[in-house]
């Protein structure tokens, strides 16, 4: 798939390069005229353009950043991302301790690239928005008239997942989805956003740290298929965990999910034998007592962080994986050691994968509140 | 044995469709379709995680191959033809589960080794014994291998235990009486349940949207039947001449390589009833009904309904095509049709006298495949002589560039209250950005799920051929008659103009 180019803010009010617009330059706009400003360019672009334009939107993505460092990750990504979903961008940075500088500034450009197998020149919209001091007041408003009518709109909160629903609320009204990280939760911990969730009613939350550990799950799960059988998974009675830092909310998840599906009752936590890790005490569905360790590696290839996962049955089994590179991981089971493929989607694929069609994860909505048991 | 449903890991998991671990066996591995389609597919559905983690794939074939030359040369071929291009490191845990076993078709002792083989391999890799026969070899051996498979202990019949599933690659059959015979004897040997007759054409994304079109969208519906359509035209067309396959081709005929499985069952599924349910049963049951209701043509009068052609020379995109009698592996003097053009009624209250041309060739001006829904006039001509005398046409593109698109009459901006005709697009390509799944990624990765939706029934293949059969007969009784020729790069010969023009029709111009 060929690009036209990157989006790359031109200074404001900096000479722009004849046609540079389509090739992914952002002009800077009069914030009260951006929807003008985005009809004008597509005129002269079709006019000037031998080819024909598409124009295609499937999503508003509202993509929200804390920060200058999370604003330039987020655009990198959400310009790969419109290759797959079509998507108005609205990328909103807010300087709420600003002194200087106006109160919004604009920049629309446009992302254009030959559409799969070929053929028409397809184009997304962007649209850069910033803020400083007060002037975060008025970007809801200013979201309300952008978002394409009769076109779902999802928030991507990127940074550190919001810590109040009331600010997703303000910020995009009616929006549909609400896709974070819960790799990023401060301190690993999974409260607050379960909190929040919690709060939205009626909005789907999508978090792509579930959504980067589902292969595992399925890994995990097909360990159990026949002939093995599930039987195997009610004899656990250890299990150890090894994670990054930062790899604790992704291992919070996969436990809050094993909890949920095999039944499972958090008893008690015990103080830990690693150093940096947790244990815990939990009750079977049989009312038999199961461990659990997390331990705190250094490193991983995975970018969950969630490094190895070990489960030893009261019949002498075992069962779990380690991970060896980004896309392989050995894996201990019935039949012995295996080395099985199981990588971890890259940003982008997760963002596509938020967009798609299934909407909300009752499992993930159930993991998450399971999950926080682990955390009182 | 338990089944993958009664684990709790399993339950919820996003990956709903992934089936149970499973070999597919490939009988032909050293074949074109093996190469192009069946292992690129396999990889890519593997490089999107849509297989289980214990997988492998066998390739049987007579010429003797290492299993590491046949995974060399698999994965110079994925490089070329899959989605996903390989990568080390997944390619190498692919590559760790593709074997590739010699042994002849017809000699039990192939498949005694063969069996002992896939034992070894579910040992190795954790496999329940799940298999996937995917016999793509010529159509003379298809009996003879589902016979030694099932001779030899390598079919499960059971419902209970490790699934054994057998796919059978097109043609099934050349005409009726061998379509039944192929049928019974593969009922012999295998359930009804265990057969997936495949048929590519059904697994391309934009053949299963013409169901998404007409059954998730409440306003087109309405339209659909003899109260709004004139006519519907179906178009197969292709810009290559037989490009080698001389030696099949000759014997087979447009008439069968096409239209008797791709554009009948395109047809079919433009012209069902909703289906009750997405089952196979429900699904197939409607697409069976329009089968069954086409209309014999009358005795006397078959050349008013089918028109059949061949090409001569001529050029297709700047590219000279020989004439069809001097292609490799054509006979002389060869009556083989490279067109063939069909005016069919559906006797059903929702078609009657709405005429389904269908037309498909070799050689033709550029490849497309469509089908076309031609409406009615407005019933009171309000602008008169400035009217558009273009009809609204709704139009499903199927290959290439696949989309939709309507066409309707439009004010020509100005003074005056002029009308022409303009068209509203739909591409896939503009509007998911993702590139479609291959249609044998979906249908061998349908075939292990156990999903025979895409597949065809033994009762289709039947209604099927008893209508092309009969146009067989026709034109074997009449083989005095010749064959009308064509230019190679134009639409086909003037007698397939000549049959819509008796209605006040015409095909369209694509």
């Amino acid at each position: 798939m060929a690009t036209a180019g990157t989006s790359i803010k031109a200074p404001m009010g900096g000479p722009q390069p004849e046609g540079t617009p389509l090739a992914g330059y952002a002009v800077s706009v009069d914030v009260g005229g951006i929807e003008k400003e985005l009809a004008a360019l597509w005129r002269t672009q079709s006019k000037e353009k031998s080819a024909a334009l598409t124009r295609a939107c499937a999503w508003n993505l509202v993509v929200y950043c804390s920060d200058d460092g999370a604003m330039t990750k987020a655009k990198l990504t959400a310009d790969a991302l419109v290759h797959a979903v079509p998507t108005r961008t609205i990328l909103v940075l807010n300087h709420p301790y600003a002194t200087s500088g106006p109160e919004l500034e604009a920049w629309v450009s446009a992302n254009c690239h030959v559409g799969a197998g070929g053929g028409k020149l397809l184009c997304t919209e962007e649209i850069h928005i910033e803020s400083r001091a007060k002037g975060s007041e008025l970007v809801p408003s200013l979201l309300r008239a952008l978002v394409v009518p009769d076109v779902p709109t999802a928030l991507w909160w990127a940074g550190p997942p919001p810590d109040n629903a009331s600010a997703v609320r303000v910020l995009v009204s009616g929006v549909d989805r609400l896709i974070v990280d819960s790799m990023q939760a401060p301190g690993g911990s999974l409260s607050k956003l379960a909190h929040v969730g919690g709060l939205l009613d009626g909005l789907v939350l999508v978090d792509l740290n579930w959504l980067r550990t589902a292969t595992l799950r399925s890994l995990l799960a097909s360990m159990f298929d026949p002939p093995v059988g599930a039987e195997a998974l009610f004899k656990m009675r250890h299990m150890r965990l090894e994670v990054t830092e930062a790899g604790l909310p992704a291992a919070k998840l996969m436990l809050g999910w094993l909890i949920s599906r095999l039944k499972w009752t958090v008893s008690e936590r015990l103080p830990s034998s690693s150093v940096a890790g947790a244990s815990w005490r939990l009750r079977s569905r049989d009312d038999t007592g199961l461990g659990i360790d997390i331990a705190i590696v250094t490193g991983s290839p995975r970018a969950s962080g969630l490094h190895s996962m070990h489960f030893d049955t009261d019949d002498g089994r075992r069962f779990g994986f380690t991970s060896r590179e980004r896309e392989v991981v050995d894996v201990v089971g019935a039949r012995g050691t295996r080395e099985l493929s199981a990588g971890e989607p890259p940003i982008e694929q997760l963002l596509v994968a938020a967009l798609g069609a299934r909407g909300r994860d009752r499992l993930y909505a159930v993991a998450l509140h399971r999950a926080m048991e682990l955390e009182r | 044995m338990t089944t993958a449903a009664a684990n709790p890991l399993r339950q919820g998991l996003a990956e709903d469709r992934l089936p149970e671990p499973c070999t597919v066996v490939i009988f032909g591995a050293s074949g074109d379709l093996t190469k192009r389609k069946l292992v690129p597919a396999l990889y890519t559905l593997m490089a999107e995680r849509l297989l289980p983690a214990t997988f492998s794939v066998v390739g049987f074939a007579r010429k003797a191959v290492t299993d590491d030359a046949f995974r060399q040369e698999m994965k110079e071929w994925c490089g070329k033809f899959a989605r996903h291009k390989p990568t080390d490191e997944l390619w190498n845990q692919f590559q760790k589960g593709v074997y590739f076993h010699t042994g002849d078709y017809d000699n039990p002792e192939s498949y005694k080794a063969l069996k002992v083989r896939l034992d070894q391999i579910d040992k190795e890799r954790g496999i329940p014994g799940n298999r996937v026969f995917y016999i793509s070899t010529p159509p003379a051996t298809f009996p003879i291998a589902v016979k030694q498979l099932d001779e030899n202990g390598l079919i499960n019949k059971s419902t209970e235990g490790p699934f054994t599933r057998v796919i059978i690659e097109k043609p099934f059959g050349t005409d009726v009486a061998s379509a039944r015979e192929l049928n019974a004897h593969c009922l012999k040997h295998l359930r009804e349940e265990q057969i997936y007759r495949i048929d590519h054409y059904l697994g391309k994304e934009t053949v299963q949207n013409l169901m998404v079109f007409r059954f998730a969208n409440a306003m087109f519906e309405p339209l659909w039947n003899n109260r709004f359509v004139e006519q519907v035209q179906i178009t197969g067309a292709e810009a290559l001449g037989i490009e080698g396959r001389g030696g099949y081709f000759d014997h087979a005929g447009i008439l069968r390589d096409m239209v008797q499985n791709h554009l009948f069952q395109v047809m079919a599924l433009t012209a069902m009833e909703p289906p009750a349910s997405l089952n196979a049963t429900d699904l197939r049951d409607e697409k069976v009904k329009v089968l069954k209701a086409l209309r014999p043509y009358p005795e006397g009068r078959f050349d008013e309904f089918v028109v059949r052609g061949q090409y001569r020379t001529g050029a297709v995109g700047g590219r000279r095509i020989p004439n069809y009698h001097e292609e490799a592996g054509v006979t002389a003097g060869s009556t083989t049709e490279t067109y063939v053009a069909l005016k069919m009624f559906i006797d059903n209250w929702r078609w009657a006298g709405v005429p389904f041309y269908l037309r498909s060739g070799k050689a033709m001006a550029k490849k497309v495949t469509e089908v076309a829904l031609i409406f009615k006039d407005a019933p009171h001509r309000l602008f008169g002589e400035k009217s558009s005398t273009e009809p609204n046409v709704l139009s499903i593109r199927i290959q290439p560039d696949e989309g939709i698109s309507v066409r309707f009459g439009s004010k020509v901006p100005g003074n005056t209250l002029d009308i022409n005709p303009v068209n509203m697009e739909f591409r896939y390509g503009t509007s998911f950005g993702t590139e479609p799944p291959e249609a044998y990624e979906r249908l061998q990765l349908d075939c292990m799920l156990g999903d025979q939706a895409l597949y065809t029934r033994a009762d289709e293949v039947d209604a099927s051929w008893r209508f092309i059969s009969r146009i067989h007969e026709e034109w074997a009784r009449s083989f005095a008659k010749g064959i009308p020729s064509y230019e190679a790069g134009t639409w086909g010969p003037d007698e397939s103009d000549a049959m819509l023009r008796r209605a006040n029709h015409a095909w369209r111009r694509l």
